[in-house]
């Protein structure tokens, strides 16, 4: 999962993300870097992650584990 | 000689729906990345069909790799269909011309290449007639996070109505597609909320592959024969919506 980390900072344009921040206190979590963040995730780890899902996601913590659940990366 | 359309982009979705509609009336040349469903598509057409693997964005292997088939196989190309696309989302603040290279290489500029080889004398024979490159609405309209796809899109149009001019009477059009469920969009299409939405922008609903096989079929059709240049839109009213 570091790879997602990685990618999800590139997006956010910041140096590294942590488990622990929460995502509506980053300045670029926008609906355009969550739409590119989803479109990642979809096409390198085959994980579609619902628009419900997404609202109850509070930190970056919450969205690494669902992909790791969802891929079996737990 | 053999006559046949190659079509880019065939091993699923809206290029395979095309070969399979195509094959009911002519040999297809199927071509695509992906060498097992590629057969799959082989296994689903109806007449003669040809299996071309191409990885579009090697542009200097195109060449080769055609001419070899058409001499091996005996084959003249006369229908071609550029079906392959890839789409990037991500903010233009990472439109790094490298990654801007990967989508231009698959969407555009393999189009180009394919076209010059086919509309050769050495390599075709000059046996090219129709061309059909599969572009998309958002050619013509933005889409926040697409900047990169747009721009290829509209380079395709573009260039398609240049050929027009400078080669007629072979003749070169693109289609506007709208939304369609394909593997690549399935997934947000079960999403109820995005499912929602879709159904709300498209007056007749979001399409199918097949809607975009139908019109590329009567646009390389001699029926299409007075059309050139031309940009069809194909969207089930998507962009007449204000």
């Amino acid at each position: 999962m570091h790879a997602l980390y990685e990618k999800i900072a590139e997006i956010l344009e910041l140096d590294e993300v942590v488990d622990s921040d929460k995502v509506d206190d980053l300045e670029n979590w926008d609906s355009l870097s969550v739409f590119s963040i989803l479109a990642h995730i979809n096409t390198e780890y085959d994980v579609t992650i619902s628009t419900e899902e997404m609202e109850r996601i509070v930190t970056i913590g919450d969205l690494v584990l669902i992909v790791a659940q969802k891929t079996g990366n737990t | 000689m053999t006559e046949a359309i190659l079509v880019t982009g065939a091993s699923s979705g809206i290029g395979r729906a095309i070969a399979l509609r195509l094959s009911r009336r002519t040999p297809v040349i199927v071509s695509g990345r992906n060498a097992s469903r590629l057969q799959e598509t082989v296994a689903a057409c109806s007449g003669k069909t040809f299996l071309l693997q191409l990885d579009l964005t090697d542009l200097a292997a195109l060449e080769p790799v055609v001419t070899s088939l058409l001499t091996e196989q005996g084959l003249r190309i006369t229908g071609f269909v550029h079906a392959a696309g890839i789409v990037k989302v991500q903010p233009s603040r990472m439109d790094k011309i490298d990654c801007l290279a990967e989508v231009f290489a698959t969407n555009f500029f393999s189009a180009v290449e394919l076209c010059r080889i086919l509309c050769s004398k050495k390599a075709n024979e000059k046996r090219l007639a129709s061309t059909v490159c599969i572009s998309s609405i958002y050619a013509n309209a933005a889409a926040s996070g697409h900047a990169a796809y747009c721009a290829s899109k509209a380079a395709l149009d573009s260039y398609m109505r240049a050929l027009a001019c400078e080669l007629a009477p072979a003749r070169f059009n693109s289609i506007l597609a709208g939304g369609v469920r394909t593997p690549m969009s399935k997934h947000a299409l079960t999403d109820p909320a995005i499912a929602a939405r879709l159904a709300a922008e498209y007056p007749l609903g979001v399409g199918e592959p097949e809607d975009i096989a139908a019109a590329t079929d009567w646009l390389l059709s001699e029926e299409a024969r007075w059309i050139t240049g031309t940009a069809l839109t194909v969207d089930g009213g998507r962009l007449c919506r204000a």
